[in-house]
């Protein structure tokens, strides 16, 4: 596109997914695949041309026999169609120690550090105007195009000694993921030399999921066939159930959703308000009322539930669920064959939550009639009352209530050892560029204060509305980044952040002053904390705080957690 | 306690006993070298001054921070237990006596200033964040004057309402006279920093004094006038405290400054009236 | 309850603690969004820069301020909200780190005004000085390599400065001998050879050690002098600047024992034992403690004399020296003299003569001689005296007589009888050897005469020759040689002497030979009465009277006299008398009446009758004659002086005159052929001069001249008696006499120290004896090992102390165990500081 039309300010589409947008014929070649053949372009906005999304949205990779093409564990954030060639993927159940290398993370050069260091102290939110240095900043907003040849692994190998899977063009494979933004359930090599894909990333799936209802229905479909089998087979409850035990399962077994897809407004209004985790438990859609039937064992797919009983006038929160928990066993184990059970405890979705439901029989026939006894124990493991450390009903309150059972990597300080020296804020400023990207206060509770910085949720909601992919998970380590060249500002992730962890800043030039696009208006970008991905150190205010007061850590990893906060 | 049994974990003893451990092996090596026919002062004197240096390590590392040198917390601690080795090696090389010249006066002050301002400052900095942490609302230092604002705002804004509406003057008065200074900037921070009640406790007897004057509505603005008193006192006690934290820093790193500089010309003397006997 | 915080992304912005500069609105709650630049400077003007759309003007304010203000822009089109512009105030850390610039610009000043303002020894000094340094007023006395002025000192680094040379300003003031830098200020090879010696030890134990702060010492420094030997300097031990009453020298343990092999611990574990301490050698006064305390003070106690000396306790005899190291003994004559004088002066001595033989006419067979026509004059017939030390050494010093001694040597010069024709020339040589050193000694003084070998001191020079008088040479002479130069003149002229008999002819063989029958016969009892009895009987009455006229009459009278026996006027006139009378009486008296009339008349009984007869008859005729006739005066008194010899005197005329009690309190005199000295008391110049002299001379050349004489003189019952007390060692062959007990002030290197002051309180009621014991062995072996030369070679009085007696009190806890206690670190002689001042 002509630079002179361009200004400071990014635009959907601005860095397409590929290295230049996808030209026509290639366009009409994708769209001719069996996949996407029912798709009219009439569905779609004139805003958002279906042409737009597969140019902008989706690139051609050509991989070489033995290439990477997914890995498994890596999130997913697009899905592949096979246009030549054939690719082999290792079943999800093999597990594949030492088959991939290893993941090359791209840290900076210890001088490039202390370059860093000493560089002089830029204004706030100075960005270098694009037009200088553009190339920089796009090797870190691109994934790569092709996989490198010090990647590739012997397929043949590969094959005799593992169960595999073979796909070939026209096949559709990686969309789970896609779907779910959740890590990649399998891995998946190129088989032949010269295999052509086509990556659509998970935005452009996501609009045409909206716009085209059939291509709604069929990949859902696609996912119930293919997904959840494997999907089965990951949770441990099913772990080693034989392959036809699992298809029957699957067959039978329901597909739901509860809460809202986009939960955090509301919980954020709620939340903010005095008194606000009162209530918050009102929000939260029931799945299973206390004492009511009970007609199926429930397997969280994704995203966080609650249980709870009954005390007095209110519920205390007994624990949560969060993916391949299983809710029910106990219930199936306590109660005699075919009589009818009831639900001990009360379930609710902590905002979205994916379910599948599997009848109870079902669950009698294969999983019980196996081992009940671990699975009895895999069921216990999922609520926290297994931690050695006793969790206080309180400090357990603050975290479900406040959903930070959804963060990966949650900042978490003592207040106990915190003299408030800022030391962490200020090794974060220069560890990117003279700016903080935390503000280091939060909600607290006792000595425990869980800083307003990224926890690299779970299940990130602010991934969900970015137009642009600017807001992504780094594919080896998950960590959630934001890409300052493709972010527009939209505000989206910042909104829909439920822990108020992402910042719009107003960017600016060397003397300090606002940039302002064309029409006067400030320019804005989502900034947040990135665990310092790019650090030879990991997080630097971790390496900063001097009374190891501050700790990035798993919520859920109760045992460390609490451990550490005594 | 928590910060109590922290300080008596068993890896603080560790390095207590480390520590003297190390200290008696610089005792013996220091009494080895003055045997040996040698001055031990250069030796205990170098020695103090690598020791000195590992210390200024801490601030180099916390200035580099995003470079892999090890967390900084473990710095620190080698700062804590270096510097009281520091003190032990300063008062063999001292010989525990108060110098005799200008020139040592001035290093004994510094180095004394330096040191009892760090050991203070290990005490303050394990004994205060607790008071911060149970003492209302932890908020950021430099944020506190905003704080402030807002509530003496809020308190003005109640007293005029009080006015405003049926006329009452007992509340605004009471603003008038006595409020207002007392949200106008931090106050008691002595009282404070004593963790003392006696400024707040006053000031709530004032408040429940007016209350009989009251009818329910002026109740209820009294109600929040007690709220945003309470809220004034908890950020005067963080200020207070917090401003402790930031506060003892200014007798600690300034001073180790100035002592470098002594240092300097301290080992330009000796080595200029030094009897060649190594 | 109200809650401060808000945490919503639109209500916080991120705090940036990093910055320089704050908004100053910020104290008054408000801080500008935009805040401060890098450079402090506010850059607030606006909220927004409105724009114009189409016609309108449009709200830009930031979303992040609350999106577009629902007031809008002034028509004018600026923005409604006008911001005031602040002073922006620094943050806390920056004013921290401004405090810290400052804070280190104060250092500088005050270091500057440190060294810069006053002199550095006020203001740098690290310490006062100790009282003894009170002088060094400024650095550059004690400090090399510091120039004058201010910042003098910073010279230094200019100036490469060694060690030595700052210990070198030290030694200006302070002598610590020729090595001030070696260890303990002694020469390298004095301690190499007391290392040597303590390695030969028999008792040397390997080295141990038993301190464990020297087995973690660091290496000594490497000191080396120019030549290469191992140097350590004065501010090593004595470290100054410590204060005004500290003690320079106090050391501790450790540092002694860094350099020494055998490192030990407490005094009483492993300190080596002492060995024969104190007495390292045999006294030199030889001193029986025992036999005195046992026998000769009892005795003494109860002879009871006047005015003797008998010490009752220790401090009688023993006093303590200078600072109580010592105890000296009183002097001789203090305390000695009472008892020992009489052997001294030879006043107790039981028999045989009571000086010492300086000269004397050697005894010789006069008559063989005479008979066998020796010629050697005229010479004494009765002396027995041998030939005395003193003279062998005058003999051989005289030159082309040197073997004159040795020629005559173990022969019997008394009697000749058998000797052969070379014998008696050598015995002749002899003679006149003698006699001419006789005659010498009359013109030349007794020093050159003795022509020492060496060099001698004149103090020394008339000690060995005790002041002789010339009379006593004269006269012994006259008395023994009378025609002495004429003797030697005819001598020399190899004429035969006056009192030459050539031997008669064959004829008068017989009656020589009854003559010598008749002697033989006659001779033993008698001598006045045998052939050469008269010249023996006019001999002395020469001598005699001339002595008789001397003593009473007046020198004129003497002179009057005596000069015509040499002159000629005087021969005239006595000798036609005694040619007449006495020469020609004489030998017709010998050859026809005497022989005549006793020959014949008596052959059988002639002894038994004349003897008595000849003998009262003698006397009678002569006592008669003797108050008749004055010229007989001399026979008189020759049998007078004969008679007195003999055991009984029946009538006393006066009292007999003994030269020798003459000289009771010493000096020179003459018995018969002698001439004697008798020692003048304790420490006689005489002998204590020879003494040392001649022992000199052992192991050298010259020696037999000389050690006769000192065989002579130190022999134990030798007259004075020096040797007794006075041990003598031997010394690279010399003979040493100690005339003196050992001298404290004499040993230069000392390396202990010790006063008996601190130690009396201990003593007790045992006294001395409480550390001195005597030993139980039998009294005499002390005095045997003073028989050989060797003064290592002894056995004590007293038991030598062991260490354990010391350890009892010295430990750590009671009187200390500091080497420096009982060790000196400068074996040589500490002076005070020198002081060296010109005469005005």
């Amino acid at each position: 596109m002509n630079k002179e039309l361009h200004d400071e300010r990014n635009r959907r589409w601005d860095e397409p997914f590929g290295e230049e947008a996808l030209d026509g014929d290639v366009v009409a070649r994708i769209l001719s695949l069996p996949d996407f053949e029912d798709l009219r372009p009439a569905d779609f906005p004139e805003w958002l041309p279906l042409e737009g999304i597969i140019a902008n949205d989706g690139r051609l990779r050509r991989f070489q026999r033995g290439d990477v093409i997914i890995r498994k564990g890596d999130y997913g954030n697009s899905l592949f169609v096979i246009l030549e060639g054939t690719v082999v993927g290792l079943a999800p159940s093999s597990d594949e120690e030492g088959v991939l290398p290893g993941t090359t993370v791209n840290r900076k050069s210890l001088s490039r550090s202390l370059m860093q260091l000493f560089a002089r102290a830029k204004p706030p939110e100075y960005r270098a105007s694009r037009t200088a240095n553009n190339d920089v900043q796009k090797s870190l907003a691109r994934l790569t195009e092709g996989a490198d040849p010090s990647q590739r692994v012997n397929v043949d190998d590969l094959v005799s000694r593992y169960s595999t899977f073979t796909l070939q063009a026209p096949q559709m494979f990686g969309e789970l993921a896609a779907l779910t933004r959740s890590p990649r359930s399998a891995s998946v090599f190129a088989f032949e030399d010269d295999t052509l894909l086509f990556e659509l990333r998970w935005q452009g799936l996501r609009e045409i999921r909206n716009w085209s209802s059939s291509f709604k229905q069929r990949i859902d479909r696609l996912y119930h066939e293919r997904g959840l089998a494997i999907r089965l087979q990951e949770c441990p409850a099913f772990k080693n159930l034989s392959k036809s035990a699992l298809d029957e399962i699957a067959k039978e077994s329901l597909f739901e959703t509860y809460g809202s897809f986009d939960w955090t407004h509301r919980f954020k209004s709620t939340i903010g308000r005095r008194a606000g985790t009162d209530r918050v438990i009102e929000q939260e859609q029931l799945i299973y009322q206390e004492g009511t039937h009970f007609d199926g064992l429930l397997l969280i797919n994704s995203g966080f539930a609650r249980v709870s009983e009954h005390i007095d006038h209110g519920e205390r929160t007994i624990g949560y669920l969060s993916r391949n928990d299983t809710y029910g066993l106990d219930e199936i184990l306590g109660s005699p064959d075919n009589g009818s059970i009831t639900a001990r405890t009360s379930l609710r979705a902590i905002g979205y939550v994916d379910i599948i439901r599997i009848p109870t029989y079902l669950v009698r026939k294969h999983v019980l009639s196996h081992q009940p006894i671990a699975v009895a124990e895999n069921a216990k493991a999922a609520t926290m009352s297994d931690s050695s450390e006793d969790m206080r009903q309180g400090l357990m309150d603050f975290f479900v209530d406040r959903r930070f059972i959804n963060g990966e990597k949650a900042m978490v300080i003592n207040l106990d050892r915190c003299v408030g020296c800022d030391d962490c804020v200020r090794a974060c400023a220069t560890a990117h560029d003279n700016n903080p990207r935390f503000t280091r206060h939060g909600p607290t509770y006792e000595s425990a204060m869980v800083v307003n910085a990224c926890m690299h949720c779970t299940d990130a909601v602010c991934l969900i509305g970015c137009p642009t992919g600017a807001i992504h998970r780094l594919e080896d380590t998950g960590t959630v980044v934001i890409d300052d060249n493709t972010c527009i500002g939209c505000e989206t992730c910042a909104n829909s952040c439920p822990y108020n962890n992402i910042r719009m800043v107003d960017i600016r030039d060397e003397s300090g002053a606002f940039m302002l696009d064309r029409e006067g208006k400030t320019i804005s970008r989502a900034t947040k904390c990135d665990l310092c991905a790019s650090q030879l150190t990991g997080p630097a205010c971790v390496q900063a705080c001097p009374h190891d007061a501050l700790v990035r850590v798993n919520i859920r990893d109760t045992e460390k957690l609490l451990k550490w906060l005594r | 306690m928590a910060q109590m049994s922290r300080a008596l974990s068993k890896g603080t003893l560790l390095s207590v006993v480390l520590t003297g451990f190390v200290f008696i092996l610089f005792f013996l090596a220091n009494k080895g070298y003055g045997v040996a026919l040698r001055d031990a002062k250069y030796f205990n004197g170098w020695i103090l001054a690598s020791c000195m240096a590992v210390l200024m390590f801490f601030t180099l590392r916390k200035r580099m921070v995003i470079l892999p040198f090890g967390r900084v917390r473990f710095w620190l601690l080698i700062h804590y237990y270096v510097g009281f080795l520091t003190i032990g090696v300063f008062w063999i090389h001292s010989r525990g006596l108060f110098p005799d010249s200008p020139m040592e006066w001035l290093l004994w002050t510094l180095f004394i200033l330096v040191a009892v301002s760090g050991v203070i400052g290990v005490i303050i900095s394990k004994i205060v964040p607790h008071r911060l942490a149970s003492q209302g609302e932890r908020v950021i230092f430099e944020r506190i004057p905003i704080f402030r604002a807002q509530l003496a705002a809020d308190a003005e804004a109640l007293a005029l309402d009080s006015i405003g509406g049926e006329n009452e003057v007992s509340l605004a008065e009471l603003h008038k006279n006595v409020l207002a200074a007392y949200f106008a900037r931090p106050r008691n921070i002595l009282a404070h920093l004593r963790m003392s009640n006696r400024p707040i406790a006053r000031i709530r007897s004032e408040l429940d004094t007016v209350e009989r004057y009251l009818d329910d509505e002026g109740k209820v603005r009294l109600g929040k006038m007690r709220d945003l008193v309470e809220a004034k006192n908890n950020l005067d006690i963080q200020y207070a405290n917090a401003g402790l934290l930031k506060l003892w820093l200014f007798l600690h790193i300034p001073p180790t400054f100035a002592l470098f500089v002594a240092i300097i010309a301290h080992v330009v003397i000796e080595y200029a009236f030094s009897t060649g006997i190594p | 309850m109200i809650i401060l915080q808000k945490f919503g992304f639109k209500d916080s912005r991120y705090e940036r603690p990093q910055d320089k500069w704050v908004c100053g609105h910020l104290v008054e709650g408000n801080p500008c969004p935009l805040g401060p630049g890098a450079d402090g400077k506010c850059r607030v003007t606006t909220v927004c820069r409105p724009q114009m759309v189409d016609g309108r003007w449009e709200c830009r304010r930031s979303p992040q301020d609350g999106g577009p203000c629902e007031g809008g822009p002034l028509p004018d089109g600026r923005c409604c909200k006008q911001l005031e512009p602040c002073v922006s105030q620094s943050s806390l850390r920056a004013k921290r780190n401004r405090t810290t610039w400052w804070a280190a610009a104060l250092a500088v000043g005050i270091v500057a005004l440190i060294i810069g303002g006053g002199t550095a020894d006020e203001y740098l000094m690290p310490g006062p000085l100790s009282q003894a340094h009170a002088v060094a007023t400024n650095c550059r006395m004690c400090h090399a390599g510091v120039k004058l002025g201010n910042l003098g000192w910073l010279h230094r680094f200019a100036a490469a400065v060694s060690p030595v040379q700052n210990a070198k300003l030290c030694t200006t003031c302070h002598d610590v001998g020729k090595h001030p830098f070696t260890a303990h200020t002694s020469p390298i090879e004095q301690l190499r050879k007391m290392t040597a010696d303590l390695k030969a030890e028999p008792q040397n134990q390997p080295p141990i050690n038993d301190s464990w702060i020297q087995k973690i010492a660091f290496p000594v420094p490497n000191l080396k002098s120019a030549t290469g030997e191992p140097e350590i300097f004065c501010a090593t031990c004595h470290k100054e600047h410590k204060g005004i009453f500290t003690k320079l020298t106090t050391v501790s343990n450790d540092v002694c024992q860094t350099c020494h092999v055998s490192k030990f611990g407490t005094f009483a574990q492993s300190h080596p034992q002492f060995s024969q301490y104190p007495f390292m050698r045999r006294t030199r006064i030889v001193f029986d403690h025992k036999s005195h305390f046992g026998k000769y003070f009892p005795q003494a106690v109860q002879a009871a004399t006047a005015g003797q000396v008998v010490p009752t306790v220790c401090s009688d005899c023993h006093v303590p020296g200078a600072g109580q190291k010592y105890m000296e003994i009183r002097s001789y004559d203090s305390m000695c003299s009472s008892c020992h004088n009489g052997e001294i002066s030879g006043a107790n001595v039981a028999m045989g003569p009571k000086g010492i033989d300086f000269i004397a006419v050697p005894g010789l067979d006069v008559a063989t001689l005479a008979e066998r026509g020796v010629d050697i004059g005229e010479w004494p017939q009765n002396s027995e005296a041998g030939l005395t030390a003193f003279m062998r050494t005058l003999l051989a010093s005289q030159k082309n007589d040197q073997d004159v001694v040795k020629g005559v040597a173990g022969l019997d010069l008394l009697d000749l009888s058998t000797a052969s024709d070379a014998t008696l020339a050598k015995v002749k040589a002899f003679s006149w050897a003698v006699k001419r050193l006789l005659h010498n000694l009359e013109s030349t003084n007794m020093s050159s005469a003795m022509a020492m070998p060496h060099e001698v001191a004149q103090q020394q020079m008339a000690g060995l020759t005790g002041g002789i008088s010339h009379d006593v040479i004269v006269e012994a002479d006259r008395a023994w040689f009378p025609n002495l130069n004429d003797d030697l003149m005819r001598h020399d002229q190899g004429k035969p002497t006056k009192s030459f008999v050539p031997p008669a002819a064959k004829e008068k063989a017989p009656t020589d030979q009854v003559n010598k029958i008749n002697t033989g016969k006659t001779t033993s009892p008698e001598p006045g009465l045998t052939p050469g009895s008269n010249q023996s009987i006019l001999a002395p009455s020469n001598d005699n009277g001339s002595s008789d006229i001397l003593s009473p009459g007046s020198n004129d009278n003497n002179s009057a006299i005596l000069p015509p026996s040499n002159d000629n006027t005087s021969s005239e006139i006595l000798s036609p008398g005694s040619k007449d009378n006495g020469s020609s009486i004489l030998p017709s008296g010998n050859d026809n009446k005497g022989s005549n009339i006793l020959s014949p008349g008596n052959n059988d009984n002639s002894s038994t009758i004349l003897s008595p007869n000849s003998d009262s008859g003698n006397s009678d005729i002569l006592s008669l004659d003797n108050n008749s006739s004055k010229s007989k005066a001399g026979n008189l008194l020759g049998i007078d002086a004969g008679k007195s010899t003999e055991p009984s005197t029946t009538e006393p005329v006066n009292k007999p005159f003994n030269p020798e009690t003459y000289a009771e309190y010493g000096g020179w005199y003459r018995q018969d052929y002698t001439i004697r000295y008798r020692p003048t008391g304790h420490a006689d110049m005489f002998l204590h001069t020879w003494l040392d002299f001649a022992g000199q001379a052992f192991g050298k050349d010259k020696e037999s001249q000389f050690t006769r004489i000192f065989d002579q003189l130190a022999r134990k019952d030798s007259i004075g008696r020096c040797t007794k007390c006075h041990s003598v060692d031997d010394n690279h062959g010399a003979k040493i006499v100690n005339w003196l007990a050992f001298d404290p002030t004499g040993v230069k290197t000392r390396v202990t120290k010790f006063s008996h002051a601190p130690h009396i309180e201990m003593a007790g009621t045992k006294g001395c004896l409480a550390c001195h014991v005597l030993t139980t062995t039998a009294s005499d072996d002390y005095l045997k090992t003073y028989a050989a030369g060797d003064p290592q070679v002894y056995s004590q009085n007293f038991v030598s102390l062991k260490k354990d007696l010391c350890a009892n009190c010295h430990t750590a806890q009671g009187a200390g165990e500091n080497c420096t206690q009982c060790h000196k670190y400068h074996f040589t002689e500490f002076s005070r500081p020198l002081i060296k001042t010109k005469l005005p």
